[in-house]
């Protein structure tokens, strides 16, 4: 039994609080971080958190957040923390991280072990995503951009390995070195995490993706290249990998607003998506394709795509386009399950991720209110009778309490000792026991004369 | 100097020449007679003729290879660095059967012909630098080439005065279409993969004094990507002398028979004393 559709909630926790883009070169890499005020940050980071945390009891699926440096467009840049800080806050829902951006890191080993760690504490919620970070993060990290992609599917291969071969090994890349790969802890969920992976449509991404059988998740496109993407992804599994993709392999970033009636919600969503697309979405070419990020053929022939197809950039679009062409969905309940049972039925859409909750500038209300609409009135339609998220209806991968962990498996496979002088083995958790402990030499056993 | 510089765009093949070096089929141009001078371009190249190259041809025999990635040289896999262009470049010398060339680099080619000095002394009669990149100078850092604002060309290089077509980095598509937008960007890419990570040698500091060839420092007289202090910089470590030439950072597109000029003054020196 599963549902579906799946909601995701993602946050990317912007800055609002800046001049409006036609004013600015870029809201990436130079716009000036005296615009950050941290006392309004210190409001806005706990609104944000506080609106992931009640994705729980609204009964989404998950809740996301990302990995972005020095722009007013995201401001999570280290979103393992902020999954620890939700890990804490809720004990259900999924919790993603989509995902951290595996070439800006020194020690790929970093992400492996703190997926892992968040896995377990998380009681197996966790999803990984991975991504090579945007083209702006290079001009701020002093990350090449020439070898990322090299680096990203490397540092991806060795992540994965860590996460499943027994350790320790030896990793001799073409990029990273390193002699003893030997992480503790290892993750919770078996083999792994899920991993997702972002992408805008590239033949060599879907493929990648599809080989590997995780989620594809399309980045914030139109509906046709959407389709086209999802179309694509379901014949490279079939014809090149033999396999039928399943729908939670198929995710799409489709921002989301529902309200009472399509022109409440059309009149609330308006200013909010404008500052997304208008001024937070501002990122020139110069910022957004550092040389060499991409081939000068895949420029190419992205230019001339998106040249023969009329895209625009983002900054560009005037609302009604961005209804229009699917960027974004906005209405009424019943507006919104049908845009949402089209995209199942026409594209086999498994994932709405931005799926309600915030975007842009919202404000904290209001994000609730689409939360809590999206959540009695949207979701429902999609789900298995019970109205439950498909993970309520799964076992944990860990039990829950020290009582179920006892009936369950007795104790851990082995008991710490202290080997004393004799050569006996003095369990510690009975050494204190003077039935047990007395006599007890604790001289090291290879001082004995 | 003008009928000069016609007369050596005139002679000049549109289309560069190619040779198999090391497996790899280099592009480059061969124009002019006389002392063999092998001439490293910058981060970027001219859409057309290089007017710089033509009024070099003019004194001496030029040879002007393309670097790995850039233009109609391909980029191999084992091109990471600048080491691996250095090392190209000598086996191109051998190719074309030259032992010892006068050399000379504008920019990331300046660094990098300071480079073949340093390790190929022996095969370098004298090392002119132009506006070259590669020191650090607290506090004064060279421009970052790689995100420059296309609306800012002309100030950044051009200090108000473009020259027509000249286009010093991935521009726009509306510069010469995608394709010309595309290969400006393939050429920026294959700069970045030798000089993003770090955008100066430290070791320059130690090499440079050691060298004890000819050498001349050729600056723009108001740079505003390489700052004045880099110049004066390169030229105490090398014990040279130090020219200007009028204009930006872009001063051999704007001034070619004047940088041309100075760059044959040395090469004549060292050759006929």
């Amino acid at each position: 039994m599963a549902n579906r559709l799946q909601f995701h909630v993602f946050h990317l926790m912007p800055y609002p609080h800046i001049p409006p883009g036609e004013e600015l070169e870029s809201t990436w890499v130079t716009l000036p971080n005296e615009y950050f005020d941290p006392q309004v940050a210190h409001r806005l980071y706990n609104d944000n958190l506080d609106q992931l945390v009640a994705c729980e009891r609204f009964g989404y699926d998950g809740i996301l957040v990302n990995e972005h440096h020095q722009n007013a467009f995201g401001t999570i840049n280290a979103p393992n923390l902020w999954a620890a800080h939700l890990a804490a806050r809720t004990s259900r829902i999924r919790i993603g991280v989509i995902g951290n951006a595996l070439p800006l890191h020194q020690n790929p080993l970093r992400v492996a072990e703190e997926i892992a760690m968040l896995d377990i504490v998380s009681g197996g919620r966790i999803i990984s995503g991975h991504v090579r970070g945007m083209g702006a993060e290079y001009h701020s990290s002093g990350v090449n951009p020439t070898t990322s992609k090299a680096r990203f599917w490397e540092a991806h291969d060795l992540i994965v390995k860590a996460w499943t071969e027994p350790g320790p090994f030896t990793w001799q890349g073409d990029h990273y070195d390193i002699e003893h790969v030997n992480p503790w802890p290892r993750p919770l969920q078996d083999p792994h995490p899920p991993v997702w992976m972002p992408g805008t449509g590239s033949t060599d991404t879907i493929d990648e993706v599809a080989k590997r059988r995780f989620s594809y998740m399309q980045t914030t496109t139109s509906n046709w290249l959407t389709k086209k993407s999802f179309k694509l992804f379901r014949e490279i599994c079939q014809e090149k990998y033999g396999y039928e993709a399943a729908p939670t392999q198929l995710g799409r970033v489709v921002p989301t607003y529902v309200a009472e009636t399509d022109e409440q919600a059309r009149r609330e969503f308006m200013p909010h998506v404008m500052w997304f697309f208008r001024t937070g979405l501002k990122i020139p070419m110069h910022h957004l394709m550092p040389p060499g990020y991409n081939t000068a053929d895949s420029m190419l022939r992205t230019i001339k795509g998106r040249q023969a197809a009329g895209v625009k950039n983002f900054w560009e679009m005037e609302y009604e386009e961005l209804i229009d062409q699917g960027y974004i969905v906005v209405g009424s309940p019943q507006t919104v399950i049908e845009a949402y049972e089209r995209m199942i039925e026409e594209y086999g859409l498994g994932m709405a991720i931005s799926a309600g909750g915030p975007l842009g500038s919202m404000p904290h209300w209001m994000v609730m209110k689409n939360l809590q609409i999206m959540a009695e009135e949207v979701i429902p339609h999609f789900r298995e009778p019970d109205g439950r998220p498909d993970h309520l209806r799964q076992d944990r991968p860990a039990p829950e309490t020290h009582a179920e962990m006892a009936a369950r498996h007795g104790g851990a496979k082995l008991t710490p000792v202290v080997r004393l002088a004799d050569g006996r083995d003095l369990p510690t958790p009975l050494g204190h026991i003077p039935e047990i402990a007395d006599g007890a030499d604790t001289r090291p056993p290879a001082l004995r004369s | 100097m003008s009928e000069v510089l016609e007369a050596g765009a005139a002679r000049r093949p549109a289309e560069p020449d190619r040779i198999e070096v090391d497996g790899l089929p280099v592009a480059y141009r061969r124009d002019g007679a006389g002392d063999p001078l092998l001439f490293l371009h910058g981060h970027w190249l001219p859409a057309g003729p290089d007017p710089l190259l033509a009024a070099l041809a003019a004194h001496a025999d030029v040879i002007a290879p393309e670097a790995p990635g850039f233009g109609g040289t391909p980029c191999p896999g084992w091109v990471t660095g600048r080491y691996d262009v250095v090392l190209l470049y000598r086996s191109l010398l051998d190719a074309l059967g030259l032992d010892r060339v006068h050399l000379a680099g504008y920019g990331l080619g300046g660094w990098l012909a300071a480079d073949f000095a340093i390790a190929h002394p022996h095969r370098v009669a004298s090392l002119t630098v132009l506006a070259p990149f590669g020191l650090r100078v607290p506090g004064r850092p060279i421009a970052d080439v790689f995100i420059a604002n296309p609306a800012g060309y002309d100030d950044l290089y051009f200090n108000g005065e473009p020259v027509e077509g000249a286009v010093p980095g991935p521009g726009t598509p509306e510069q010469g279409g995608p394709e010309g937008f595309a290969r400006r960007y393939g050429d920026m890419g294959a700069a970045a993969r030798l000089i993003w990570d770090m955008r100066y040698d430290l070791k320059l500091e130690h090499r440079l004094p050691l060298l004890g060839l000819p050498a001349l420092v050729v600056a723009g007289e108001d740079d505003r990507v390489v700052p004045a202090e880099h110049t004066d910089r390169w030229a105490d470590l090398l014990g040279a002398e130090a020219a200007a030439v009028p204009g930006g950072h872009a001063f051999p597109f704007q001034r070619p028979a004047e940088t041309a000029d100075r760059i044959a003054s040395l090469v004549s020196k060292v050759s006929h004393g």
